[in-house]
């Protein structure tokens, strides 16, 4: 066991030979004395022959294989690349050392590196590999987006690079980081936003709970609103296949707030009139005991959820929304409900629909104490958000005909329950001491 | 990781372990078995593990000298060594550290390896003034930092600046801490008190610890809403008195320190259940090698190591020096720099 520091900050091997042929024609000196480099070289170069073969990769995988079988363990199948386990460690630790000397060396030596096509090549090569093994390098990601700048690789290409490692790691912040430089360099109207809601879906269909692609998918929203709609649809179809990711259910109240905040409504279609289109504001308005016969038109719930509303002070296409807004929440509020009579109780569905109720009191605080503006998203400035906050604690609740039975009849689901709506929403429940 | 060249020839404390076996033994530390295991981290010099993890070897130290230094065992390892392996790491370009030799500086690596240097009280050792341009230089207009250079906005990367800020004590007349603390803001969810990584991303408690953090250093936390925040907090206590990150996620040694962190910053500790949770960290011990692992019965890491010692710290554990919460770095360090983060009384 060596005991001097020199192997834990820089392998000093990759150095040692200084006269290498330079068959990779990258100025760095690769050891092709040694049986096991001259391996690796060759299997990076089948990756790199795939490469260049198949514009359409779409997944890489490891397979495991652990013995090495005199074959290339370099698989490719109907656009799917595929490397047996075997190697893996070996090819990345070639690929590895490979792209540290290259960074150790002087910053003129790595510009020209970087600037000479087949020089950048090859870098490209080493990164391929090293990046699909593993993903979490952000030193390696840097290089390729040095490259991207000296446009030694192409935007679509990297696209499609970064894709095929969100197809082994579904959870790799740094692909998703690296899709959203690249997207910077392309006017928002030329990008195929659908498409990437489609990356972000399969990445989280893939891996429960998957931040970064909840979070990016964030991103694609708030650079494509036109998106609501679909994604409105989308994320109802995610929360009944995937009951227990609960940040699907949040990214679906992100897609509401944002929905409610840009005014979003969806027309109705002539024949059907309001009468289906707000149904499941319906069905609440029944579940919290109020009477069918007052509500059969839409100015009608507006009179029960904002009585005495001064109309002059919120616009038509506001008072649309807030209907439309408030008629998801309650269709969410329905179906948490159902889906934990149908799999038992669980965190999302107690959440979610704790979460929507709360959409729907706070919304109609809102317009009712003339607090609206601006005010939509949960994301308000700390000052706008106290502010709600001493609103909410003042409300009289009491004298508001359907506050007043929400609060009723949500106390009886228990002392919990009633905590929580006392510490959100300030309904006032007396607290039983424990 | 790699520690053997950090420690010193004879180091080898585990002879004075008791070395019971079996179930009882389980629910003790293991000691001097966390000690030999964070000496003889990574000591087959061609592990791959060792390889695969480079990228984040600043880090790793950062976790191994700090658990070292809770267990009273710091001079295990080289100092001189280390300080002359953080010391290669700065770049002289940026002044900010990268994880290892070859790779680029950021924000994270810059914090661990000044965290690093406290603990080792060997600030003068380094160019403080080109980190702390590093660190301005990373401040946006919103108020919010990137990590690097390429503009990856996170409000781990807050933390990150005002944490490193603070232990330079350079926090004031450098950034925009107004501007910082409104970013920090702005990534409150009002649906739970929580905080995400960016304005409406979901609640998660390694960035609920940052933002806590964050506001313990500039000494804002009267901004939290610590009644909502600290309910979203003890639902993360499960049966198994271990605590999960988020709803529905399993428990995982890493958020006993970054859920008990932040409730011990609220002065709120006392909501959840200490025993039950000593108890979930100390099953997470490996009794044979010594370490960590995330969950009972999984392969212990470096990572984990330090946040189960760190949350046995918190939570008093007898043979344990005191853990600061906000920069879980031994609180003799702290004090030392004269560091006085805020932290609520508990009520």
């Amino acid at each position: 066991m060596p005991s001097t520091t020199e192997h834990l900050v820089s392998p000093k091997k990759q150095q040692a030979s200084e006269q290498q042929p330079n068959m990779e024609a990258l100025d760095i000196n690769v050891d092709f004395n040694n049986e096991k480099n001259v391996l690796c070289e060759k299997i990076i170069r089948d990756i790199n022959a795939v490469f260049l073969k198949d514009a359409d990769l779409s997944s890489f995988e490891i397979i495991q294989k652990e013995t090495n079988c005199n074959k290339s363990p370099v698989v490719h199948v109907e656009h799917n690349l595929g490397l047996e386990s075997w190697c893996a460690q070996h090819v990345y630790d070639h690929a590895h050392r490979t792209l540290i000397s290259h960074r150790r060396q002087s910053l003129q030596q790595q510009m020209r590196t970087l600037q000479q096509q087949q020089q950048s090549d090859a870098l490209a090569k080493y990164l391929n590999v090293a990046l699909l093994i593993n993903p979490d390098v952000t030193t390696f990601w840097h290089i390729r987006r040095q490259l991207v700048q000296k446009n030694r690789l192409s935007i679509n290409k990297e696209l499609q690079f970064s894709a095929l490692v969100l197809s082994i790691k579904p959870k790799s912040n740094e692909a998703f980081a690296y899709r959203r430089w690249l997207y910077s360099f392309q006017s928002a109207d030329a990008i195929d936003w659908p498409n990437e809601i489609s990356i972000c879906e399969r990445s989280a269909d893939r891996c429960a709970c998957n931040y970064h692609a909840w979070s990016h998918r964030q991103w694609v929203l708030q650079n494509a609103p036109c998106l609501l709609q679909s994604e409105l649809m989308r994320t109802e179809k995610f929360i009944r296949k995937h009951i227990s990711d609960y940040s699907s259910y949040h990214y679906r109240q992100v897609v509401l707030s944002r929905a409610y905040e840009l005014c979003f409504y969806m027309p109705s279609s002539g024949q059907t009139d309001d009468q289906t289109q707000l149904d499941d504001l319906r069905e609440l308005f029944a579940h919290y005991d109020l009477r069918w016969s007052e509500l059969s038109d839409e100015e009608a719930m507006v009179q029960l959820l904002l009585p005495d509303l001064n109309r002059s002070s919120i616009s038509a296409q506001r008072l649309r929304s807030f209907l439309y807004c408030c008629n998801i929440a309650a269709h969410d509020m329905r179906l948490c409900v159902e889906q934990r009579a149908l799999y038992g109780p669980r965190d999302c569905f107690e959440l979610h629909r704790r979460a929507s109720l709360k959409f729907i009191v706070e919304q109609c605080v809102r317009l009712m104490t003339g607090l609206a503006n601006g005010v939509y998203l949960p994301q308000a400035s700390a000052t706008q958000s106290l502010e709600f906050q001493s609103q909410l604690r003042k409300f009289d609740y009491a004298s508001h005909p359907f506050l007043s039975a929400v609060r009723r009849v949500e106390s009886e689901l228990g002392d919990k329950h009633q905590r929580w709506c006392n510490l959100h929403l300030h309904f006032g429940y007396e607290e039983r001491r424990v | 990781m790699d520690f053997t060249t950090f420690v010193k020839p004879n180091g080898n404390g585990s002879e004075l372990d008791n070395g019971a076996g079996g179930d009882a033994s389980s629910q003790e530390l293991q000691f001097w078995k966390h000690v030999a295991y964070i000496e003889n981290h990574g000591k087959q010099e061609d592990d791959y593990e060792y390889c695969m993890t480079e990228f984040l070897r600043m880090s790793g130290i950062y976790w191994g000298v700090t658990a070292l230094d809770i267990m009273g065992q710091l001079d295990r390892l080289e100092r001189k060594y280390i300080i002359e392996f953080v010391k290669r790491c700065q770049c002289p370009t940026t002044g900010g550290f990268a994880p290892c030799e070859g790779h680029d500086p950021h924000m994270l690596y810059t914090l661990s390896a000044v965290q690093i240097l406290c603990t080792y009280d060997a600030l003068d050792e380094i160019d403080c003034e080109a980190v702390v341009r590093f660190i301005v230089g990373l401040q946006q207009p919103d108020g919010s930092f990137f990590g690097d250079k390429w503009g990856e906005v996170d409000t781990r990367f807050s933390f990150c600046a005002v944490a490193t800020l603070s232990l330079l004590k350079r926090m004031e007349q450098t950034i925009d801490v107004e501007k910082a603390v409104k970013f920090v803001m702005s990534c409150c969810n009002q649906t739970d008190g929580g905080f995400g990584s960016k304005p409406g991303a979901e609640s998660h408690a390694g960035l609920i610890f940052c933002c806590v953090g964050f506001l313990s250093m500039t000494h804002r936390l009267h901004l939290l809403d610590v009644d909502k925040l600290g309910w979203w907090l003890c639902e993360r206590q499960l049966p198994s008195g271990g605590l999960n990150g988020r709803p529905e996620k399993l428990p995982d040694v890493c958020y006993s320190w970054w859920v008990l962190s932040s409730l011990t910053i609220m002065g709120r500790l006392h909501w959840i259940s200490s025993e039950k949770l000593q108890q979930f960290i100390l099953s997470c011990q490996d009794t044979e090698t010594g370490g960590f692992s995330d969950r009972t019965g999984n392969m212990p890491d470096i990572f984990h190591t330090h946040f189960g010692i760190g949350g046995l710290s918190l939570l008093g554990h007898a043979r344990l020096k005191p853990i600061n919460p906000t920069l879980c770095m031994p609180q003799h360090v702290i004090d030392r720099l004269g560091l006085q983060p805020q932290i609520l009384e508990r009520p």
